[in-house]
């Protein structure tokens, strides 16, 4: 009876265990020992009046361990975050918060999410061009323990790009400095082109378009991935078809079989303006490696018989 | 009645299992805000009679001409409502106690997760080379002598013959001169004034890719004994 009895209990056990053992689960002991932050926007991008204020809310998740964070803002170049010590911030550019400034940790608990809000107000006398600004949140390390180790510190960043302009009048201006297609392919492939823009204007810009492939085998378009050109860069255009994920890879990579003439046309414009650019390049595509192979065959064969033939005279 | 009891307590432990979710956007019939600005219109429109591209730039000219700014005023609005996240785990590498000629490694975990916004970076730097309260220091590696390498160019690390301090790489993402598992650098330094070094790079939108560092520690006889340690400082910017 009591070994029916503990059955009856006992048949029920697994059903209680499995929830508890699900809900345990979840909480994963690498989210205990894991620097995770998300930021919202991850871009932001400005157009302001001098003597005019915007405000824009930023959303700080911490999705790891609860950690000491330090916000500031840093210089952005062409080559990315500039760590100039002699930089010196806008004054015009602040958190409007009575918790968090810059320079200023905070602690943020694991799970939550920190609203900051970011406020431009450039001065009538501000200089009319382009700033390029990057919010950056940093970790601070755990303390460190009795052992040789390395402490881990993550930084995120969202970039601001801002522009300010009395009239909205851009000087938008670039330039193709680089299109370099070899004017004879193997058929073979694969077709490698590259093509690079200089922004000669005085503001950044994005290109928006395509890239043609048209010729007597095949034909194809590209479309150019919009990425930002600042203001003095020079940058190779990228597209979905570009070789790798390496921003400075060849513009066009396609491995194919390709024959005769062909031409690669180029045409974009400066973000959705009017601005219009296009270059077109023509090329050849010959098996000319099979050609290769073939001749020094024959070749070869010829040689040898001529030879034979003169053996056998003699 | 036992056994409903039973299934309404495993229900509710299981729920409280399931993680919440967080609102990134708001909207209405009338319009959509996302992050805090109000966006007229995101994604590229068409239609037989015009490209809404187009209108949104006129649009967007007259409201800079009457309010005096554009929010988010690049290619249509797109980075408004989305997220970039970048974790690093574990937290801390601790090599334990070092011994001559005995390869140590720690192995770190990252993590991208970006949305519809094009591409990012992610670079790393170390404050200086491993070192003791009393500055004695573990030297960063400069790989084997027939394959040398630099914070920016790996090379072939073998052996327990050269002493030092670097990191593999291995990832769709990371940077190609991570041919193999014999490939290391050495990690660019701000005590010597170089650049954080580029260590993953993607141009795509919606992803979430995971990368695996493992760091290396190797030290000879001659190393005085203590306690070595750094900071390896990790940085993730969304690609421009």
């Amino acid at each position: 009876m009591k070994y029916f009895a503990f059955m009856r209990v006992f048949k029920w056990i697994p059903v209680l265990i499995l929830p508890v053992w699900i809900f345990f689960a979840k909480i994963s002991p690498a989210s205990a020992q894991t620097l995770s932050l998300s930021i919202s926007p991850p871009l932001l991008e400005v157009m302001i009046k001098p003597g005019k204020s915007i405000t824009q809310v930023y959303k700080l998740t911490n999705n790891g361990e609860t950690t000491i964070i330090t916000a500031r803002i840093a210089e952005l170049g062409v080559k990315g975050i500039e760590e100039d010590p002699t930089f010196q911030l806008e004054n015009w550019i602040g958190l409007v918060s009575s918790d968090t400034t810059f320079g200023k940790p905070f602690l943020l608990e694991r799970g939550k999410t920190k609203e900051f809000i970011l406020k431009i107000n450039p001065p009538e006398s501000v200089e009319e061009k382009d700033y390029y600004r990057v919010l950056l949140f940093t970790t601070k390390p755990n303390p460190p323990s009795d052992n040789s180790q390395s402490q881990i510190a993550q930084t995120l960043g969202s970039p601001l790009l801002i522009t300010t302009t009395k009239t909205g009048l851009l000087n938008k201006n670039v330039e193709i400095v680089t299109f370099d297609v070899p004017k004879i392919i193997d058929s073979f492939g694969p077709l490698q082109a590259t093509i690079a823009v200089s922004n000669t204007g005085s503001t950044y810009t994005r290109p928006v378009g395509t890239i043609t492939l048209k010729g007597l085998i095949g034909r194809g378009t590209f479309e150019i991935s919009p990425r930002i050109i600042m203001a003095g860069q020079k940058r190779n255009l990228t597209t979905e078809i570009s070789s790798s994920n390496d921003p400075n890879s060849p513009t066009i990579d396609i491995s194919g079989i390709y024959f005769g003439p062909y031409t690669l046309t180029v045409d974009f414009t400066l973000d959705q303006g009017t601005i219009t650019l296009s270059q077109t390049k023509k090329f050849y595509a010959l098996p000319w490696k099979l050609l290769l192979v073939l001749f020094v065959i024959i070749l070869f064969v010829v040689v040898v018989r001529t030879r034979r033939r003169k053996v056998s005279k003699k | 009645m036992k056994k409903a009891l039973v299934i309404v307590f495993a229900m509710v432990i299981m729920s409280f299992s399931v993680s919440g979710s967080f609102a990134q956007d708001m909207s209405s019939e009338s319009f959509r805000i996302q992050g805090g600005n109000f966006n007229m219109t995101s994604g590229n429109k068409a239609s037989e009679n015009f490209n809404l591209a187009d209108v949104v730039g006129q649009v967007a000219a007259q409201i800079f001409a009457s309010k005096g700014y554009i929010i988010n005023a690049g290619f249509l609005n797109a980075a408004g409502g989305e997220l970039f996240g970048f974790s690093v785990a574990p937290s801390v590498l601790d090599f334990g106690s070092l011994s001559p000629n005995i390869p140590v490694e720690g192995k770190l975990t990252l993590t991208v997760n970006i949305g519809n916004v094009s591409g990012y970076t992610v670079s790393v730097i170390e404050n200086n080379p491993l070192k003791t309260l009393v500055e004695a220091q573990i030297p960063d590696t400069s790989c084997n002598s027939d394959s040398p390498c630099s914070p920016i160019q790996a090379g072939m690390w073998t052996g327990t013959g050269r002493a030092g301090f670097g990191y593999h790489m291995e990832g769709k993402t990371v940077t190609k001169d991570f041919k193999d598992e014999t490939a290391f650098r050495p990690f660019a330094a701000t005590i010597r004034n170089e650049r954080p070094a580029l260590i993953m790079q993607s141009k795509a939108k919606k992803v979430a890719d995971v990368a695996h560092m493992t760091v290396k520690v190797l030290i000879d006889q001659n190393q005085p004994v203590g306690q070595y340690k750094n900071i390896l400082h990790f940085t993730a910017l969304l690609g421009l």
